[in-house]
Parts: structure tokens; sequence; C-alpha cells
């Protein structure tokens, strides 16, 4: 197969195209959109109608698709079977963690998943790398929301005239509201923070809110080390995209 | 016959195949236990996985094994989105549950499962622990039987012979489905009384498309010691009855 310019981009011979475009034709459906024609997949998926038509009849065959009248296709139960049955009975903090072992391992830290408990975020879930040096904190572990990565996303998150509200009265709040400020700027920009150092020195944080359906924020997630392990430059280049894209896919998934 | 020429995109249908290998019992498996579930090449394994986890549809876990990834969640909701019943049945199951301190449950068939398509539980309440997406065997399920009791017992006959034998359960199970099948004959309702676990009970009716056809087993269960076969057979039967009647009649057509 002839792959297309998105296809191309991605890395390695070792893909394989026809199993990537299949999935892709299960994806095209959703609530708004329950069924589609064959012609509108290609569109949708800029791909010859003739290697739709086949992938659409693959799955037809497996009873993955279904066809209704004049022949739109429909995802059938047998979807549920590739995975979901497995994944929707699983705890969010358990969904989550392999993301989050993934992203420690990378930085060299930690990572994790925390809910907001009075002035404080509690840690929902947390993953270390096997490096030495990360903070001493774990599932149940609290941060102050005002002087932690994890609580500044959640501020940044919630509406300006709730924040100080939010972040509670203390002097530690009124050292770090200038630094939280910075940081609140470059999130309307990134959609991630970066504590630099302000909960502990020498230890970088970047960390995201997951919204929920409400438009609130549900807990945010989080990902640092020390300074001698992560650059600021990784945290902005690769770690908050990272973060930002993880927290877009459970919103839009879980 | 060139590549393109093909009919059935093998690539597809066995990437499709090791996804499926992924269960609530078996959430994580490495890539040499797929190549053995699967008959597969080892090789080919890899490069399928390789592509799944570009793809996000897999994800490494505990350094050597795999597990489905997030964005499968978002492909399961798209399928159960193109039923509307599910949506439309939710609030009278919400009714039911909440009324009798019960279970509620709709499913559909997917070879020889039941899949719940819908779930609404009570509160505080003893039930078994399914939700939306479980999948139940056809065969010892009150949803499995509720559906089976509103086919022409010769459809029903076909089904049995083909997955009775996929059952390990079906020697057992055998005449307690044959005593509930004569039963919904008479009731309109079948009892699965500790069949599908010890302990607990439910009541099953099918839900029929407008051609007549059973679509769905709709069922109403809790536990043996608060809801024993009499509570079920006097006291639930005819609400759930009413309440399949009712979407019966205001069915809606899978989204085309």
């Amino acid at each position: 197969m002839v792959q297309t310019a998105a296809e191309a981009a991605l890395p390695g011979r070792q893909f394989v195209t026809a199993l990537a475009r299949g999935l892709k034709i299960l994806g095209c459906f959703h609530s708004a959109r329950p069924s589609l024609s064959v012609t509108e997949i290609a569109v949708a998926l800029g791909l010859p109608q003739p290697t739709a038509w086949r992938l659409c009849q693959t799955m037809l065959s497996l009873g993955y698709l279904m066809a209704g009248d004049a022949g739109r296709l429909r995802p059938a139960l047998a979807v549920l079977r590739l995975g979901y049955a497995t994944l929707s009975e699983f705890p969010l903090a358990e969904l989550i963690r392999p993301y989050l072992q993934d992203l420690a391992d990378e930085v060299g830290g930690a990572a994790g998943m925390a809910v907001r408990d009075g002035f404080d975020m509690r840690f929902v879930q947390r993953c270390e790398s096997a490096s030495q040096l990360v903070l001493n904190l774990r599932i149940g572990s609290r941060v102050p929301i005002a002087t932690s990565a994890t609580g500044w996303a959640l501020l940044a998150s919630l509406p300006a005239a709730e924040r100080d509200a939010a972040a509670g009265v203390s002097t530690a709040w009124d050292a770090a509201r200038p630094q939280f400020r910075a940081a609140l700027a470059a999130f309307e920009h990134d959609g991630f923070i970066i504590n630099p150092g302000v909960l502990h020195p020498g230890y970088r944080t970047v960390a995201v809110p997951v919204m929920g359906a409400d438009g609130r924020p549900s807990f945010t997630l989080n990902c640092g080390a020390a300074a001698s392990a992560v650059s600021a430059e990784q945290l902005q280049c690769e770690i908050g995209p990272r973060l930002r894209a993880l927290a877009a896919l459970i919103a839009a998934s879980v | 016959m060139a590549e393109d020429d093909r009919p059935f995109v093998t690539a597809l249908a066995r990437g499709l195949e090791i996804l499926s290998c992924f269960s609530l019992s078996r959430p994580e498996i490495g890539g040499t236990q797929l190549a053995a579930m699967t008959g597969l090449p080892q090789p080919t394994v890899w490069r399928l996985c390789h592509t799944m986890v570009q793809l996000g549809f897999l994800v490494s876990v505990n350094g050597d094994k795999l597990r489905p990834g997030i964005p499968v969640l978002k492909l399961g909701r798209a399928a159960l989105a193109s039923i509307p019943m599910a949506e439309a049945a939710r609030e009278p199951m919400q009714g039911l549950a909440d009324r009798f301190g019960a279970a509620s449950g709709l499913g559909a068939r997917d070879g020889n499962r039941m899949v719940f398509v819908q779930r609404c539980i009570c509160e505080a309440t003893l039930v078994m622990n399914l939700r939306v997406g479980a999948r139940l065997p056809l065969l010892s399920s009150a949803v499995g039987w509720g559906l089976l009791a509103g086919l022409e017992p010769a459809e029903r006959d076909v089904l049995l012979a083909e997955y009775g034998p996929t059952d390990p359960r079906w020697p057992e199970v055998r005449p307690h489905l044959e005593a509930a099948m004569e039963g919904a004959v008479r009731d309109g309702f079948i009892l699965n009384v500790g069949v599908f676990h010890p302990g607990y009970n439910a009541i099953g009716v099918p839900l029929r498309g407008p051609d007549g056809r059973p679509a769905f087993g709709l069922t109403c269960a809790g536990s043996a010691s608060t809801h024993s076969a009499e509570f079920l057979r006097a006291n639930v039967a005819p609400v759930l009855l009413q309440v399949a009647r009712d979407l019966e009649q205001g069915w809606i057509p899978n989204c085309e």
C-alpha cells in the first residue's frame, strides 16, 4: 500500500500501514457521527476509496463493523473486545499508571496524579523511575497547592477569582505568588505549567490539569525530577507537551 | 494477485486479533505469549504490536508486557453510542434498580457472549460487580437466557448446538437452561437462580425489535438473601415486563 503523508511521518519500516488504517477507520466513529459510508471514511482519512473499501470489508467480515441501510457502516459490539472490556473496569489511577511510569522513566524522576484536598493536592497515583533522587512522596502524600507544580496546575485551570481562596492564606503563598504569576503566563500559551523549584530547591516539575465534563479541573498530572537529571528545556519541549497530550487523551476518552 | 486487490486485509485482521487477546482476567500480556495465543510468528506479532504502540492502542507496562491503551475506550464508546436503546433504557432500568434494591442489565449478543450495553445499580447494594462492556456467557447468564427465551425453539437450538461445546459449564447448566425456557413459555420471563453465580438470583426478559426478533436481554438481579425466586416472580416480574413493553413500543432504531 502507498503511504499517505501523515503515515510516512511515522517512524520505522516495521510500521504496519494496513493495521494503522483499519484502527483509524474505527476511530472515525463517535457519538455525534455513529454511522459512516465508505466514501465518507475515505474522504475523512484521505484514503483511496478501494483501499477504504477493502479495510471496511475486512472488518465487516470479522464482525467489527455492521452494515445498515444504504450501506452505511457502524461499529459493532465486537469492538468492545478490542480492549474496552478490559480498560473500562480499571480505576482511573490504574488506567493512567503506565503513562506516568513512562514519563517518570523518561526524566529519571517521578510522575503522579493528584486531586484537591483542602489547601493541598493529594497523590492518588505516583510512579518513580529507578533513579535514587526523587522527592519522597507516595500515594496518599500531600503537597501544598500554593507551592507545588501540581497545585499550580489546579490554580491555573480555575477562574482567576477563585485562585487565592484555593491556595489558602499563607506566607508561603504570598512568597510564591509572583513566581506562580510568571508560570501562569506561560501556561496560558503552553497548556502546562512549570514550577522551577519553589516546592523544593533543585527540583523541577511540570504539571497539567485534566478537565472534567463540567469544565472544572478533575485532577492534575505532574512529572518532575532533580535539576541535575532533567533540563528546563526538556521539561518545556518534551515532557510538558507529552503531559498536555495525555491530559487531552484522558479528557476525550475517559 | 497484487496486494491492493485482496478483498481481505490479513494484517488488519491479525492486529485486531492481537488486541482482542486482552481481557479483564488477562489485562497485560507479553509478546511471546501473544504469539502463542494467536499462533502468529513472533516477528509478525512484534511488528503489529509496534504499530499499535506507535498509535497508542497498546502501551508498555512493567517493562516487557503490553496492555490496551486509553484510545480503545473511545472506540468502545462509539460502538455503544450507535445503540440508542442503551441510552433510552437507562432511566427505566435505574428505576427498576432503585425500586427493588437491585441491579439491572441490558445486554446484546456477541457470539457466545452477552455484552452489557447498559447497567444500572442501586447504591449500597450487594450486586455483582459488572459494568457496561462486561461480557457474560450466553448460556449461563440471566441476560443470555432472557435473549434466548425470545427466540423460536428451532433458532435457539442452533445457537445451543453451536455454543454449548464451547462452554465448559454447559453439561451442568443445560438442564437449568431448559427448565428456564419452559418457564418462559408460560411466564414470559426466565429466572436464573444461582446458576450464573451461587447466591445470586436474576430475572430476565427478551427485548424485541420491531421485526419481533429479540435484540437484547433485560435483567433485574440481586443477592439470594434479599431477592428470592418468589420475590422476583411476584414483585419484580410485572414491573420488568412492563418496562420491556414500554421500551419495545418506543423502539428507537440503531443509527444508520
